[in-house]
């Protein structure tokens, strides 16, 4: 289980290497998302709308990940809520059904019901992650994690080695199997 | 000036009386997140001061503020104050952005240099209570201890 934040670059770092090792090992990994955009991210709550109301119509990966991985070019924009629903249509998503979803004060109680539940448990940074009952905080620590549980991924085209900024810019993979809270 | 004395190692004491505990009651992982983004220890090292440093914190507080075994205390504290100072400073120098490896949210309350100067304060004032412990001894338990050993005499 993760903890993220849309805004939040070592969740963008996180998420691409979780998808590369999803592909590696489809039936050993499951992932669950949970919503937990910090206070200083300005965009942070207007991605997890999109991406919740996306969801309910039963697109979340398809827009979760293009979030993410588009993370750099949208995060400096003032405005941000027609690129997540640019890529929202772009993936399929009734975007009549989703700007209708997006005003509603559920959805946004949701995601403030999980970053409260994540508080209650201590949470403060992002992202955090629940691997079998074990929690671990940050990417790197994550990272080798994965490696101690998978191996270590093989470096991806043109990707310095233990540089975090080329995990930022590399390809992202297809999107991985997850249950949502 | 004795009161101010015993003020400082006070208000010293609830610094890390309130770092301590606010460390403690979190799972320490969050701790240990903060102590690997400094890049200097890592591994089991990391996390062995991610779990000890808060509880030294803490009795070093309860220590100052009861004012008890004061001069330990105020020693002990001005040793982590320049350890803190001289792990900030370097991840300063070395241009280190203290969020890259994850998003501290309500972690990182201060900026890193608003830190180095709220640390410089603390560790000067300690630096000020190691000179003249025997002055801060006002309002402390040593104090009131050593009042009582008087008397029996």
């Amino acid at each position: 289980m993760e903890y993220m934040d849309f805004e939040c670059p070592s969740c963008a770092n996180a998420a691409l290497m979780l998808q590369r090792y999803y592909e590696k090992f489809p039936d050993d990994i499951y992932v669950e998302l949970r919503y937990f955009p910090l206070s200083g991210h300005r965009h942070a709550m207007a991605a997890a709308r999109v991406a919740e109301c996306s969801r309910e119509q039963g697109y979340y990966w398809e827009v979760v990940n293009p979030i993410m991985k588009t993370q750099k070019e949208w995060k400096d924009m003032a405005e941000t809520r027609p690129v997540f629903m640019k890529i929202a249509a772009d993936a399929g998503v009734d975007l009549e059904a989703l700007e209708a979803c997006y005003k509603t004060p559920e959805v946004a109680e949701r995601i403030f019901q999980e970053r409260w539940e994540a508080k209650k448990m201590g949470l403060q940074a992002t992202p955090t992650f629940y691997v079998n009952e074990e929690m671990i905080v940050g990417f790197k620590a994550m990272k080798e994690k994965m490696a101690e549980l998978f191996g270590e991924l093989e470096p991806l085209p043109g990707e310095e080695m233990a540089d975090e900024e080329a995990h930022r810019s590399a390809p992202a993979a297809a999107p991985q199997k997850a249950a949502q809270p | 000036m004795s009161a101010v004395y015993a003020a400082v190692r006070i208000l010293a004491g609830l610094v890390f009386v309130v770092s301590g505990y606010g460390k403690l009651v979190r799972p320490y992982q969050n701790f240990l997140l903060i102590v690997e983004s400094y890049q200097l220890i890592e591994g089991p090292m990391a996390v062995l001061t991610a779990r000890v440093l808060p509880w030294a914190e803490l009795f070093c507080g309860v220590f100052l503020i009861f004012g008890l075994w004061t001069r330990f205390a105020v020693r002990a504290a001005w040793v982590m104050y320049t350890m803190f100072l001289v792990v900030l400073a370097q991840a300063l120098l070395r241009g280190l952005n203290l969020d890259e490896c994850g998003c501290l949210g309500d972690l990182l309350m201060l900026s890193p240099g608003i830190m180095l100067m709220f640390d410089a304060s603390v560790w000067l004032a300690l630096l000020g209570l190691w000179h003249g412990p025997g002055r801060a001894e006002r309002w402390s338990l040593d104090g009131l201890l050593e009042k009582q050993t008087e008397v029996s005499l």
